[in-house]
């Protein structure tokens, strides 16, 4: 067990001991909504993670270093963040497929220009939540607002990169 | 409520997870076709990076499960629905943070957010705080997949992103009111 594994259970109980002491006690009401999630989240999780593990294996190393590594720089970014913005599903499905991608070789930058555009722009939530929801007008105030974002995050990732010298 | 929005979820909820059987099985066998090999490092890998997760995603299951009945959905409400200018667009992005829960949760609290009159630009910031930045994906996913570092790197250029779009929407309101004529 690492040390994240171990601060996340200390939050978990230590929340858990506040719902419990709670004026109203709602804590078996979290652990219900916790049983549920559960319920969703692993058995997917654990296929996803089969998945991520067996496509790794089928992806032309090479390809992802040409398109998503080092090299590839801004163009890279710019691929990276086109296809998370337009990778659908939640983050069952993306999280897996970030990660594949980062053991065959795409750079940080580009890494993190994917996992913002998947979470900014978004185009399945934008179609089956925004646009019913909210409108027209709102989506298209909201995507102009943030389309710049994720190419902006996968430079600055390199800027603080480069500058500090860090090593992820 | 909640039971009728369960039952409409059930087909998509089963059609998801038989998704998620398929890619697996497929391309579980189409790597035991190139060889045993390639099939038992996939297998191994699939089995340290579970092994590694795991332990961190059922806990924060657990906090995610703690907060939704710990923040109270009202007072939220209450709190964003008045405030606006710059006020109102860093109150987003608190609250977009500590949102718990997906679209299924995120997306009905924006809707009662508009009906109270907040502005584009709040909501917009509200969003993309929601997006970037929620609790429960940071502990769920994030951080037991991309690691500490590589979150908190994230979580420090994404801090500013709500609000300069959240600007920018607010600009945007003004240039779209006169071109296009529906209520948002």
């Amino acid at each position: 067990m690492d040390y994240s594994t171990l601060v996340i259970w200390v939050i978990a109980l230590a929340m858990g001991i506040a719902a419990y002491y709670r004026r109203e006690p709602c804590y078996r009401e979290g652990l219900t909504l916790a049983r549920k999630q559960t319920l969703i989240i692993i058995p997917r999780l654990i296929l996803a993670v089969l998945a991520a593990g067996f496509f790794a294996q089928l992806i032309p190393t090479p390809w992802v270093a040409r398109w998503l590594g080092k090299e590839a720089g801004l163009t890279g970014i710019l691929i990276a963040s086109l296809v998370g913005g337009l990778t659908p599903g939640g983050p069952i499905l993306c999280f897996p497929l970030i990660y594949v991608f980062y053991k065959t070789g795409a750079s940080v930058p580009a890494l993190m220009a994917f996992l913002t555009a998947w979470s900014v722009l978004a185009f399945h939530r934008v179609l089956t939540y925004e646009i019913p929801l909210l409108g027209m007008r709102f989506v298209k105030i909201r995507f102009l607002s943030c389309l710049f974002l994720p190419p902006l995050a996968g430079l600055l990732t390199s800027l603080v990169i480069n500058i500090l010298h860090i090593d992820i | 409520m909640a039971s009728t929005g369960e039952k409409k979820k059930t087909p998509f909820r089963d059609l998801s997870l038989i998704g998620f059987a398929l890619f697996a099985i497929v391309t579980a066998a189409t790597c035991y076709a190139k060889g045993g090999d390639i099939f038992h490092k996939g297998w191994d890998d699939a089995l340290a990076t579970l092994l590694q997760i795991f332990p961190k995603v059922v806990g924060a299951i657990l906090i995610a499960g703690f907060v939704q009945v710990l923040v109270p959905r009202q007072l939220v409400i209450k709190w964003m629905g008045e405030k606006s200018g710059w006020k109102g667009l860093l109150i987003a992005c608190v609250v977009g943070i500590l949102t718990p829960g997906g679209p299924m949760v995120s997306f009905p609290l924006i809707a009662a957010l508009r009906s109270l009159g907040a502005t584009v630009g709040t909501l917009v910031a509200y969003l993309l705080s929601w997006e970037l930045m929620g609790i429960q994906r940071l502990l769920i996913w994030d951080i037991p997949i991309m690691g500490v570092k590589f979150t908190l790197l994230r979580l420090s250029l994404s801090f500013f992103f709500p609000l300069l779009s959240g600007l920018i929407a607010q600009k945007l309101t003004l240039y779209f009111a006169d071109t296009v004529k529906e209520g948002v």
